[in-house]
């Protein structure tokens, strides 16, 4: 009789939800090298968080970038902060990723090269559509069917009929009710599995850090339980975080920078991972460096 | 020969105009010494007046150019103190425009692919060297540029596309990109050189394979102040 090797345990699958795919894909050089180390490949995401990333970062260029055709701004400049005047936090931040069109030489501020600087970021969604699509696998999973993204952004063979596309992107965003109607979010609340955990993530008792945002995406909950028919993409989207970890099956690691999930992973007895936001890693990286510091010998300099 | 023009009519096809240029630039360069051979080539589109001008600043050419209408049987219209004045509107306005910027796009492309070749190979040369910093930027402005040049017509917008690729990866790694890495950018420029036209697929195929070789993403300056106190979750 020989011993057998004991396999070693197999992996959990690594799950990013919106908010890896964010800063993956536009956030800060130090938080991508930190999560490309962190999070093993390949990385899946799903139907839904392809959506919720597209919302975020993609959609709002679309707007951008037919908003700044209109003659009334004369300079690319205009347009984007007038734009960006309406955003909140997380879109402006996304948006202001564009300062790397300046950088490269296109000027925001002269009228003749406006539209350089429309056709750059052109360019920018349908490649970043293209990383995103390379960066991360759908795993095929989304029992909430959700509708808003029904077109890829992907480069046409002709291209003249880019900005169709592109139109069609955001008009099939924008015509909520027609998505809602395809989708089956309230299914989530009437079949069994999922409604059960639904019910256990609004169990939880908030606290912690993440108290303020467990409390809202559990009214949530209870408005979209009370009458699922009338749940609306707005609602939908304020218990994103909950709809991602409550549809996605056990045998996956969700792998998170939102403390919320701390407490929700738990009750769902899923496997889970909270990465730390990129200010977090600077605060390490700068005692690491202070620490080497005062280890470090006196010179004869010194 | 100052402010003359020449118009050759091609039978049943389409007109050209050949006239001075009115700065007096350098587009002699461009058309000496091949236009006897093919005239195609001579034709630079002028995307104010969607016309198409052959330009020339000496009287040796416009020899040329009426030997080549002898040789290939093409009416010789006139030469005139005015330019455009031989030719009208109506006539202007017929000009095959599909035909002549197609076969502009690979002249555009290889020219530009030869100039930006040269100089991502000199910036291999020049990496630990002093002057590393300006052939750098001189490869960034000609990225610029042609990119400003290209966007102008559909025929030539998927190129610049792909020259957006190589500012989009390039410009997080100037500092630390290797030779090895360079040569396989000029590598990849032959090659999108060499193509047919620039399609999706071509362009997807560049995409990938100019991430392959400087790796990470798409660089997207980042505006967040991470000096900020970190706000509360929401």
């Amino acid at each position: 009789m020989t011993d057998r090797p004991i396999p070693p345990k197999k992996l959990a699958k690594s799950f990013a939800d919106t908010s890896i795919a964010v800063k993956f894909e536009v956030g800060t050089s130090l938080h991508y090298e930190y999560l490309t180390d962190a999070i093993p490949v390949p990385r899946y995401i799903n139907n839904y968080v392809r959506m919720e990333f597209y919302r975020t970062c993609l959609v709002q260029w679309i707007y951008l970038y037919f908003e700044s055709a209109h003659s009334f701004y004369k300079t690319f400049g205009d347009a984007f902060k007038t734009f960006a005047e309406g955003f909140g936090r997380e879109s402006k931040i996304t948006t202001s990723a564009l300062a790397t069109i300046e950088s490269d030489g296109f000027s925001f501020a002269r009228s003749d090269e406006k539209d350089a600087c429309r056709q750059k970021l052109q360019d920018h969604i349908f490649f970043l559509a293209s990383q995103f699509r390379e960066d991360f696998t759908d795993n095929g999973q989304d029992p909430t069917r959700c509708a808003r993204i029904s077109d890829q952004i992907k480069f046409p063979n002709e291209s003249a009929d880019r900005d169709s596309l592109l139109q069609q992107v955001a008009q099939t965003f924008r015509k909520e009710p027609e998505a809602r109607a395809r989708c089956r979010i309230d299914h989530l609340f009437r079949v069994g599995a999922y409604r059960s955990r639904l019910e256990a993530v609004s169990k939880i008792t908030p606290a912690g850090r993440a108290k303020k945002a467990l409390v809202k995406i559990q009214e949530c909950i209870a408005t979209a339980g009370a009458a699922p028919e009338a749940i609306t993409c707005k609602l939908c989207s304020q218990m994103g975080d909950a709809v991602i970890a409550c549809t996605l099956p056990i045998e996956w690691k969700l792998h998170s920078l939102d403390r919320v999930h701390e407490p929700i992973s738990t009750a769902l007895g899923l496997e889970y991972q909270i990465h730390p936001s990129d200010r977090a890693l600077v605060k390490e990286a700068v005692k690491a460096e202070v620490a080497e510091a005062e280890d470090r010998p006196p010179t004869n300099e010194q | 020969m100052t402010g003359s023009s020449l118009a050759i009519a091609v039978p049943n096809e389409q007109v050209y105009v050949v006239s001075e240029d009115a700065t007096g630039s350098t587009t002699n360069k461009a058309a000496s010494g091949s236009a006897t051979k093919d005239l195609d080539k001579l034709i630079l589109a002028d995307k104010r007046t969607t016309t198409y001008r052959i330009l020339f600043t000496d009287a040796q050419l416009l020899g040329d150019l009426q030997n080549v209408a002898k040789a290939r049987t093409i009416t010789y219209v006139g030469v005139s103190e005015h330019p455009w004045a031989d030719i009208g509107q109506s006539s202007i306005g017929i000009l095959p425009r599909k035909k002549i910027v197609t076969s502009f796009e690979p002249h555009l492309r290889q020219a530009t692919v030869k100039k930006l070749r040269v100089l991502v190979d000199e910036f291999a040369l020049a990496i630990g060297h002093p002057e590393a910093a300006v052939v750098m930027n001189e490869l960034k402005s000609e990225l610029t540029e042609t990119y400003k040049r290209s966007i102008g017509s559909p025929e030539t917008r998927n190129f610049a596309s792909a020259i957006s690729i190589l500012q989009d990866f390039l410009r997080p790694h100037w500092s630390m990109i290797s030779s090895d890495k360079l040569r396989s950018v000029s590598e990849r420029l032959d090659w999108l050189g060499a193509q047919d036209k620039v399609d999706a697929r071509l362009l997807n195929s560049f995409f990938s394979d100019i991430r392959r070789i400087l790796g990470g993403r798409m660089f997207f300056e980042s505006t967040e102040d991470l000096s900020e106190p970190e706000p509360e979750e929401d």
